[in-house]
């Protein structure tokens, strides 16, 4: 590779770390990143060995759980590695407990009652998984965009300033760019034509939270060239989605089922749509090419138009948009045109969904509770003029209506790997 | 050319007297304190409620957790508020403190809901057909931290059945950082909370602002002086590649000339 090249990715790649190490130590949302590191600091303490247990016996909230095992078994590997930079985190977790039970506290609680505790290099340490997620994933988007250097910058500039990562992942603390990770490596998988390799990434992004389980029945459709096939990967994916769950059934029966039926708080007509329209997706799906299919397109396809449509008839929030976020960059490198959704999904979703307080000064309160919690907010001015709920309604609007109309121009754009595209109809 | 240089001219100048229109307009109505947040809140419809009227007076303790205490909100179910008669709200240090730390006072008719709230809270959650969380603002309460606080509602000269319901929950899950708390009924504890929300101010200047953010950063000094290098470290690393990267398009830059 020439050396300017080396450069460029060198500097972009330090100034990206160096944006993310500002804000790390310094940003929390709520009891979020406290949560996903509590059970498995537990584990490590020898105190509580099955936290799905645990919440089914001790905590009365309806919508109490904790993520997929799969967190479990992560954050519990990274807790292990972390344990000795962190020795108050003993204390610290727990007040974070008496409070979390009890009271309910939010982000500007939680940074008054923990700074005595290491409160800035526990939420730095919390963080480090992330960032070799995002490292990960800045290298994949490298090994597929690496033919064309100038896309590959454009892409790379992209990710570094993403603010949908930036965000929900460092500033809020989220654990999405894990399944972000594992969404994009199943991806790079379809492209070196690895499908077990693909299948076992998405089974285990799955195996995070649980939305990713609907691209495995796109992507059987794809790289199986039988139903003998696409058998025999159905069940591959089902028993590493399965196995991590095991030792908790065998401990706590069906408590970690529980988890499964946490998105009844959507509303059901939504779920009917959503069901409605994702299986016309999935019988469209059947009519790609079976030759000289190129499954990497064909993947992409139906892995941002499952996921926009999910986002747009289900359930969006910035933390899960990062998940679809590399495959955007990546379809907006294959035609400029997809920077302008990109760019209305920005705007649409950040009035939308980080409008509180506590998402947007607000979890900058560990540096100071009262003075970043108290920061007015875009909608404060907003609000003067308009009822700012009119405006989140139009956002909302706005947003479903980008996000089917994207899924609508990717496949005229893509109209080829079909059998009835209408490339065809007009050769005939 | 031009003519897009002209177009994005326009379009900027548009987008500019737009934005000067919305500051104009929205200046005189954003207030003199800007700094709000919430502290004990609560979301939703609350499905019980309670009368206030001449023989019924509600009230309820709470523990602030920040200081500078300065407004407060109550939710009012949607119910006939065009009458006669007022609701009067006094907070108190304790429940038999003789003295009111702040009394308000409002016609009952003058209840309503504040569509164009500054300091709102998350304002989807602001559910107004079944109700309304209605606020009112008092001066701040220094050093509130910690301390426990009353209040109670009365609304003298109503009857029976003409006064004002306030809602009212049955369980406490309902509520962020409402650490410690009875409801009472005329000066009785009865079960339940009133569905109220506190709101805390930040006072202070910029240099006592910096003092604390500095505390509160040096609470962990080795982590600090970890964080700071690693920090230099990366900004050097990015400034001696960018110095690289210069030089060498200068090289390049050279040799096409001499070329």
């Amino acid at each position: 590779m020439e050396q300017a090249v080396i450069l460029k990715l060198i500097k972009w790649t330090l100034i990206g770390l160096l944006i993310r190490l500002l804000i790390m130590p310094f940003s929390f949302h709520g009891s979020d990143i406290f949560w996903i590191n509590y059970f498995p600091f537990q584990f490590i303490e020898g105190k509580l060995f099955d936290p799905y247990l645990y919440i089914s016996e001790n905590v009365t909230d309806a919508y109490s759980s904790y993520y997929l095992p799969v967190t479990f078994y992560l954050f519990l590997f990274f807790q292990f590695l972390f344990k000795p930079f962190l020795p108050k985190l003993n204390g610290l977790y727990s007040i974070f407990a008496s409070w979390h039970f009890k009271w309910e506290g939010n982000t500007i609680n939680y940074a008054d009652i923990l700074i005595d505790q290491q409160l800035f290099r526990t939420l730095f340490f919390s963080k480090i998984p992330y960032l070799i997620c995002d490292f990960v994933i800045g290298f994949i988007l490298f090994q597929i965009l690496k033919e064309d250097k100038k896309k590959f910058f454009i892409a790379l500039l992209v990710w570094v300033l993403n603010p949908f990562v930036l965000h929900s992942i460092y500033a809020l603390g989220q654990l999405d760019i894990i399944i972000a990770m594992f969404i994009i490596l199943s991806l790079l998988a379809v492209k070196s034509d690895k499908p077990y390799f693909s299948i076992f990434c998405l089974s285990l992004g799955a195996g995070l939270k649980i939305v990713p389980l609907i691209l495995i029945p796109a992507l059987l459709i794809i790289l199986g060239k039988s139903w003998r096939e696409r058998f025999k990967l159905a069940v591959f994916a089902a028993a590493i989605f399965l196995l991590p769950l095991l030792p908790f059934f065998l401990s706590s029966k069906f408590a970690v089922f529980k988890l499964f039926g946490l998105h009844e708080i959507i509303m059901p007509m939504r779920r009917n749509i959503f069901i409605i329209g994702y299986t016309f997706l999935l019988v469209i799906l059947y009519f790609l090419k079976r030759q000289n299919l190129d499954p990497f397109r064909a993947a992409l396809f139906s892995f941002v138009s499952i996921l926009l449509f999910y986002y747009a008839v289900y359930d969006v929030r910035l933390r899960f948009f990062v998940w679809i976020t590399p495959l955007l960059i990546i379809a907006a490198s294959q035609n400029k045109i997809f920077w302008l959704y990109n760019i209305i999904f920005f705007i649409t979703l950040f009035e939308l969904r980080a409008a509180g307080s506590t998402q947007q000064w607000g979890f900058f309160a560990a540096l100071h509770p009262e003075f970043f919690s108290s920061l007015p907010v875009m909608d404060s001015y907003l609000n003067l003029i308009i009822n700012v709920k009119y405006i989140h309604q139009v956002m909302y609007r706005l947003f479903i209506f980008f996000s089917l109309t994207m899924i609508m121009h990717l496949f005229i754009d893509n109209r080829d790997l079909f059998r009835f595209s209408f490339a065809n109809l007009r050769k005939r | 050319m031009k003519k897009t240089k002209i177009i994005v001219l326009i379009g900027h100048i548009f987008l500019a007297s737009i934005l000067i229109v919305l500051v104009i307009s929205i200046m005189k109505k954003v207030p003199n304190n800007i700094f709000c947040f919430l502290d004990i809140g609560t979301y939703g419809v609350p499905p019980e409620s309670i009368e206030v009227n001449m023989s019924n007076t509600c009230g309820q303790s709470f523990v602030s957790n920040f200081d500078n205490l300065f407004m407060m909100s109550i939710f009012i179910p949607s119910q006939n508020l065009a009458k006669d008669g007022h609701l009067c709200f006094h907070l108190k240090k304790n429940k038999d403190d003789q003295n009111d730390l702040v009394t308000l006072k409002w016609r009952i008719n003058e209840i309503r809901f504040l569509s164009n709230n500054f300091y709102i809270a998350p304002p989807d959650r602001e559910i107004t057909d079944k109700g309304f969380h209605f606020h009112f603002q008092f001066p701040p309460i220094r050093n509130s931290k910690n301390k426990e606080f009353y209040f109670y509602f009365d609304s003298p000269g109503t009857r029976q059945g003409e006064g004002i319901k306030l809602g009212l929950w049955d369980n406490r899950q309902y509520y962020e950082a409402l650490t410690k708390g009875t409801l009472y009924k005329n000066n009785k504890p009865i079960n339940g909370f009133l569905a109220f929300r506190t709101y805390n101010t930040w006072i202070g200047n910029p240099s006592i602002l910096m003092d604390e953010i500095k505390i509160r950063l040096l609470k962990d000094r080795p982590f600090l002086i970890f964080y700071c290098a690693s920090l230099f470290i990366i900004l050097t690393g990015t400034i001696i590649t960018c110095i690289k990267i210069n030089n060498l398009k200068g090289n390049l830059t050279w040799k096409k000339t001499l070329h």
